[in-house]
């Protein structure tokens, strides 16, 4: 009875809130018409513009205006000067990596966001308008390529997906992406809005000619969506050109932490002692132990002390790959040529690789060279060292810090 | 007259004490040493190679000829070499390399003369010349070349006999 009787006393609320709401759409649907109406003209004055589709979602909880328009000259989008974004891209890291151990962040950068595939997608605003990819100083080694794009439209592209992929399989998505769109070509885009109240239909800024569709969303809070219709394929030549790979005198440069990070999945860990079978044993990161010195390493090693260990070894190996080396290497080349000096046991072994390289000769014999390297005296480790082999070239060829198989970190064999 | 017979036997003994390792003498008479055909005598492997059994068989016969000009090696002939070298521990060297003792390696010696040669390539058809770098070693009776992960000594093919030295 109390229940009912608060009922019929909130009830006058209830309609009234419900009233408000309404009115509130209205408005919103209102303003909305507003500025759909003014689309066309706004568009109007430039040639090959049509509105291709309008609709009008009432959810009951919000509205969602939909308008699909092709805008054959981008330009035509009238709009306040655009604050530039920069981003920066790099395919050079790799999972290690987090947003705490990216080394000489520049100061400039504000954000930093990691995807789930090797690719670092670094934001800042706090760039000028005179910035261009040119001038943008002191950036990383390690970042490839600088776009600059026009906010509050933040557009994450990523080449490196496979044909697998789907909006649904794509693993951990950092939280600020709210849609995917995959492309019939391995293509990428992710949507955000965590910027998009910052925008409104007549605010889009104007947009990289490379867009030729805009879809605008008007819900509680506008969202643009840019797409394009050019073939991904175009696409990159357009937006991501390939930029000429930077590549160093080997004299300065040093194995990359990407490199230890892989060479340390690849080599596997042992605490004690493991048996190689052909003359001795190895232990923590596939350090090499003569069976005559086994005793000393009777007690182990701890992962801490293995990983010291690793970075006290590769100086040597360095010093090696530049005593024969005498031309330039990108810094994946060069972790290549660490690795496989690791996995040799010395670099002047490796004699062809060494001539092919100062030769510059074509990539095929380089690779035909390198997968010569599987040959052991040691019974059943031919397959590894193929594996070996793939992983090094891979790390080469396309900077693929990450191994071509499932590793197994932890080992065990003594003996 | 005993003191001379004391001379006269450390003459006669000289040359047998260790002469085949290294000694401390000038880079140029080590170059001159190494003008001359060598002939390869054994070879050992590396934990890890890239040789094909055949390709081995053939470099087994292949001889490897320093002028003072060119070096005509397995990769090919290379020209306007120079030389530099560092003398080093042969147990060190048989390590850092190969991760072995020195006799898995049949070197004898104590120390080696590490050879660094630095050589131009012929020029390919685009006319481009490539500085290569090639690192053998040397123990005044023998070169150890190591090519793809499997070390071969050579000894000097005008020479009839291998002398043993060192320990």
């Amino acid at each position: 009875m109390k229940r009912l009787l608060l009922l019929f006393l909130l009830s006058p609320v209830v309609l009234f809130s419900q009233t408000r709401r309404q009115q509130s759409i209205d408005s919103i649907k209102a303003a909305a018409s507003t500025n759909l109406k003014g689309i066309p003209a706004l568009l109007g004055s430039t040639p090959g513009t049509r509105l291709e589709n309008l609709s009008v979602l009432d959810s009951g909880e919000y509205v969602t205006i939909i308008t699909r328009f092709h805008v054959v000259n981008a330009d035509a989008i009238k709009a306040t000067p655009p604050k530039p974004v920069i981003i920066l891209k790099t395919d050079s890291v790799t999972d290690s990596l987090t947003t705490a151990n990216i080394p000489q962040i520049p100061p400039f950068i504000e954000e930093v966001r990691l995807i789930p595939t090797p690719n670092v997608i670094l934001k800042t605003d706090s760039v000028t308008d005179g910035l261009t990819t040119a001038n943008v100083p002191q950036l990383p080694p390690f970042i490839e390529e600088v776009h600059l794009i026009s906010t509050p439209i933040v557009i994450l592209k990523t080449d490196i997906v496979t044909g697998s992929l789907t909006a649904a399989n794509i693993p951990r998505l950092p939280p600020f992406i709210e849609e995917v769109h995959l492309m019939p070509t391995p293509i990428v885009i992710l949507k955000t809005d965590s910027i998009a109240d910052l925008i409104s239909v007549v605010t889009i800024p104007p947009l990289p000619p490379i867009i030729i569709e805009v879809d605008t969303m008007l819900a509680v809070s506008p969202i643009a969506l840019l797409k394009t219709r050019i073939p991904a394929g175009k696409m990159d030549t357009v937006v991501v050109p390939d930029l000429e790979e930077k590549k160093y005198p080997v004299a300065g440069m040093h194995f990359s932490d990407e490199g230890y990070s892989l060479l340390e999945k690849l080599e596997g860990f042992s605490p004690e002692l493991y048996s190689l079978k052909d003359g001795g044993y190895t232990i923590g990161f596939g350090f090499f132990v003569p069976y005559s010195e086994g005793t000393k390493w009777e007690k182990g090693v701890t992962w801490e002390e293995a990983e010291k260990i690793i970075r006290q070894k590769m100086p040597q190996y360095e010093d090696q790959v530049k005593k024969f080396i005498n031309v330039p290497l990108t810094q994946n080349q060069f972790d290549a040529l660490i690795m496989l000096a690791y996995n040799l046991g010395g670099f002047s072994k490796a004699t062809s690789i060494v001539n092919d390289i100062n030769s510059q000769a074509d990539f095929d014999q380089l690779r035909n060279d390198w997968n010569r390297f599987v040959h052991s005296k040691a019974p059943g480790v031919t397959k590894g060292l193929i594996n070996r082999r793939r992983d090094e070239i891979g790390v080469r060829n396309d900077a693929d810090y990450q191994p071509k198989r499932k590793v197994n970190i932890f080992k065990t064999r003594k003996q | 007259m005993r003191r001379y017979f004391y001379i006269l036997t450390i003459f006669a003994l000289w040359p047998w004490s260790g002469t085949c390792s290294a000694q401390a003498i000038d880079s140029t008479k080590i170059i001159h040493s190494l003008n001359t055909c060598w002939r390869p005598i054994a070879h050992e492997f590396s934990t890890i190679y890239g040789l094909e059994e055949e390709e081995i068989k053939r470099y087994l016969k292949q001889q490897i000829c320093f002028t003072n000009d060119s070096i005509s090696m397995y990769a090919g002939t290379l020209y306007e070499p120079k030389y530099s070298i560092r003398k080093v521990n042969a147990e060190n060297y048989a390590k850092d390399n190969f991760d072995c003792s020195k006799q898995r390696l049949y070197i004898y010696a104590d120390s080696l003369f590490e050879i660094t040669i630095s050589s131009l390539t012929k020029p390919s058809e685009n006319g481009t010349i490539h500085k290569m770098t090639n690192v053998i070693a040397f123990d005044e009776d023998c070169i150890y070349v190591v090519v793809d992960g499997v070390i071969f000594k050579l000894f000097d093919a005008s020479r009839k006999t291998e002398r043993r030295s060192g320990n």
